[in-house]
This record gives structure tokens, C-alpha cells and sequence, in this order.
């Protein structure tokens, strides 16, 4: 059997796989490049790393959910990821999804409390 | 950059070469995004450290199906590789004796032994890679035509209750596995016997240069039957199929049973009533070693060959028509 640390971390990713997408989503309703999105998301006590943030980045611009531009204002141009129209619908229903999950996941688990 | 450029040659190998070039880019700019403007050999180890393990991230940049059978397949492949992998090493010893009886090179008595040996072992090893080649090329090609059909038993509509079999295998109507198992490899050696080296079967006369075959078989009578007995052989290998996949008795699997017996009787009582079918010159040389005269011998062949070849044969085959209905029915 394994440790009790190495079931936590298994389930502890499975569990936050799909939150770490609605993160990037809110997050990105405002253009950014990827490394302030890391710094960003850091400042929430939310653990992501970069070999992580940006294959998702990738992923999310291949499907259509965000759009890329390059600014090349800066002393050096930066990639600027933002939602694309396809992404700012699918995050609003996200959220809603999100909204009635997390309700119902607290009921359950409110019970569970009760029942300790 | 010499450290980058190792980094991201690290990660790009582990990728399918059409993603390369583009995987490539992409990091490449991920990596110029975490990287402060003048940056030094620090920064530069600081950053690849935070995008970790090359091969981790080349897993989470990849996009194809990562595996050659995937797990919907992966125990009708591993079972079907074992069935056949069983029946190769069943079949090479009788291959391996009729390559020997038929080359030209007949080898010192000795060493004929450790050469059946070494020539069982060589054909396993071939044939088993052949098998497992062409198996898991199909079982590969299968899965990634994806059509709905090769989902088999269900068909791609939407599932509904009726789409589960009649009923589940239990003591009454199951088929054990070895059954058809060994029905496979009785047949394959017919195929190969019957089919490839018919004139082997017969009596071996001590001649002067080694030994003599006197087949039991007419050639011309047996070649117009080798379509029949091909044929009939070709069904019960179906049949055998059939059973694997079901794994019990059903009503189809209980006709097409029986039609498979009623057609391999047929053949038989057709050979056994045509006199040509066997070699005049094999009779007359049993009939001499037996000391009896032809026409007593020929009577007693009809009789023999009726008696203790077709009528077990009809018993047997009746017998199993019947338990294939019978435990259909259970």
C-alpha cells in the first residue's frame, strides 16, 4: 500500500486539475504575458509552475479559448495571452458550474462536519 | 544559449517529429518570457529549473495517443497473443519433423535429435515474432481507425439494455477455453498434413537408398477432394473463432456447430464410399503384409474403415451437435 503522503499527492493533482484551468481563465479576462500570470496567480497562494502554465497556455490557444498578440512597445517584446470571445463565455459558464458545484460539495462535506 | 538550447533539444527529442518545430517555438518563447531582461547564467539555470524534468514537460506538450493498444484493447490483445502464441508452440514440433522428412538433406542419425530440437526452437522464435508483429500491427490499426464497428459487441448507437448478451456464461454453458484451443491446433495440423503433405501419409518401405512412401491416398482421387476436406476444416477453425469470443453456448454458435459437423460427415461418407479414394498399391501391400487375399482384405477395409472411423465420427458428431443445442438452450 502507499503512504498515506503519496495518496495525498495523487489525489490532492486530481483535484486540482480543473481548477487550475478556471484560474487561468479568470485570470486572463485581462490581456497578460505568461510570467506575470505566474506571479499573479502565486500572489493567491495558489501553487502553479511553469512547466505547467505554459503547455496549458499552448493547449487553451490551440482550441480557440485564448488569442495571442505580441507588444512590442517593451524594451522587448512580450507574448499578451487574453480570452478569446469563445473563452469569456465558456469561463462565465464555468464559474456557474463552479458556483453550484462548490455549494453542493459544501453541503456534503457540511454534513460529513456534522456527522464527526 | 548553449544551456537552452540543451534543455529544449531534451525536451522537443521525446516528441513526435511533426510537433517538434512548433513545441520548439513555443518554449522557446516561454522560456524568453521568464527571463528578466539582461539576464545571466544564473537566471538562466533558475528558469529551467522552474520548468523541471524535460521529459515531464515533454509529456504535458504532447497531444497524440500515447499508447500503440490502448486499454479498451489491451486484454482481447494480450489474450488473443497468447492463444496463438500457444498454438505456434504446439504445431512446431510436427512442422519441424515434416520439414526434416522432407529435405533433401538427410542428416547423420545422431545429430537428427539435437536438430529437431534447435529447427522446434527456430520456428517457435519466427513464427511467435511474425504473430506477435502482425497482431499487434492489426490490434494497433484497430484502434486507431477508431470506427465504431471494431467496438465490437456494440455498434456506435447510443447503449441500451438490450445491447447486453442473452445471458452471462455459467457451469451449464460455458465453453472451456481449452476446448477450442485444442480444436485449433488438431485442425491446423489437419490443414498442414492433409493440405501440404498428403504424400507422406502412408507405408514406409526400407528401401535401398533410405526409405520408400507408399501413400495411402490416390493422388488424382485426393486432389479432388482437398477442396472439401479444405473447406470443412476452414469452418470447424470458424467455429473454434466463435467460441472464443463467446465463451459459451449460443443458438447461433449451436447451428453453425452442427452445420460444420453435418459438413465434415459429408465429406467423410463421401470418401468412405469411393473405393479410388485410397491407393491400389497400399491395399495390395497391406493385404500382403496381412497375408490375406485383396478381395477378403477389401471386404474387411469397407467394414474397418466404416466402423472404426465413420461411426464414431457420426456418434461423435451427433453427440456434439445435441450438447451445443442442449446447453444453448440452459
Amino acid at each position: 500500500m502507499p503512504e498515506m503522503d503519496e495518496l495525498l499527492a495523487i489525489f490532492d493533482t486530481e483535484l486540482k486539475r480543473g481548477t487550475l484551468t478556471l484560474i487561468v481563465l479568470s485570470e486572463l479576462r485581462k490581456p497578460q504575458y505568461g510570467y506575470s500570470l505566474i506571479q499573479n496567480i502565486a500572489e493567491k497562494q495558489v501553487e502553479i509552475d511553469a512547466g505547467t502554465l505554459y503547455p496549458m497556455l499552448r493547449r487553451l490557444e490551440k482550441q480557440g479559448i485564448l488569442l495571442s498578440d505580441w507588444d512590442t512597445a517593451e524594451s522587448r517584446p512580450r507574448k499578451y495571452y487574453k480570452l478569446s470571445p469563445t473563452g469569456e463565455m465558456l469561463f462565465v459558464r464555468l464559474k456557474e458550474n463552479w458556483g453550484i458545484l462548490s455549494q453542493n460539495m459544501n453541503k456534503i462535506l457540511g454534513e460529513a462536519n456534522e456527522n464527526d | 544559449m548553449k544551456m537552452i538550447d540543451r534543455y529544449v533539444y531534451t525536451v522537443i527529442k521525446r516528441l513526435p517529429e511533426r510537433e517538434q518545430q512548433d513545441v520548439e517555438t513555443s518554449l522557446r518563447e516561454s522560456i524568453d518570457d521568464m527571463l528578466p531582461d539582461n539576464y545571466s547564467e544564473a537566471d538562466v539555470e533558475k528558469t529551467l529549473l522552474a520548468l523541471g524534468n524535460p521529459a515531464v514537460l515533454a509529456e504535458k506538450y504532447r497531444e497524440d495517443v500515447r499508447y500503440l493498444i490502448s486499454p479498451t484493447l489491451y486484454n482481447s490483445y494480450i489474450s488473443v497473443l497468447k492463444i496463438v502464441l500457444t498454438v505456434i508452440v504446439c504445431i512446431a514440433p510436427l512442422i519441424t519433423i515434416l520439414s526434416m522428412i522432407t529435405s533433401e538433406a538427410a542428416g547423420n542419425e545422431r545429430n537428427l535429435f539435437i536438430t529437431f530440437l534447435l529447427q522446434t526452437l527456430i520456428f517457435i522464435l519466427e513464427a511467435g515474432f511474425q504473430a506477435f508483429t502482425w497482431i499487434t500491427i492489426l490490434f494497433a490499426i484497430n484502434d486507431r481507425i477508431n470506427n465504431a464497428w471494431f467496438r465490437w459487441p456494440y455498434t456506435g448507437k447510443a447503449w441500451t439494455l438490450s445491447d447486453l448478451e442473452d445471458s452471462i456464461p455459467s457451469k451449464k454453458n460455458q465453453i472451456e477455453i481449452s476446448d477450442p484451443i485444442v480444436a485449433i491446433i488438431f485442425t491446423l495440423i489437419f490443414i498442414i498434413v492433409f493440405g501440404f503433405f498428403p504424400g507422406l501419409i502412408g507405408a514406409y518401405i526400407k528401401a535401398e537408398s533410405g526409405w520408400r512412401i507408399i501413400p495411402m491416398f490416390h493422388p488424382d482421387t485426393y486432389r479432388q477432394f482437398l477442396p472439401l476436406l479444405l473447406a470443412s476444416a476452414g469452418l470447424n477453425l470458424i467455429v473454434a473463432i466463435l467460441k472464443l469470443i463467446y465463451q459459451r453456448w449460443n443458438q447461433m454458435l449451436a447451428i453453425i456447430n452442427s452445420i460444420e459437423n453435418i459438413l465434415s460427415l459429408g465429406v467423410l461418407g463421401a470418401i468412405l464410399l469411393t473405393p479410388s479414394f485410397f491407393n491400389h498399391e497400399f491395399l495390395v501391400l497391406i493385404a500382403g503384409i496381412l497375408e490375406i487375399d485383396l478381395t477378403t482384405f477389401m471386404r474387411g477395409w469397407q467394414w474397418g474403415t466404416w466402423g472404426i472411423v465413420g461411426a464414431p465420427a457420426f456418434l461423435g458428431s451427433i453427440w456434439d451437435s445435441i450438447t451445443g443445442f442442449r446447453k444453448a438452450a440452459r
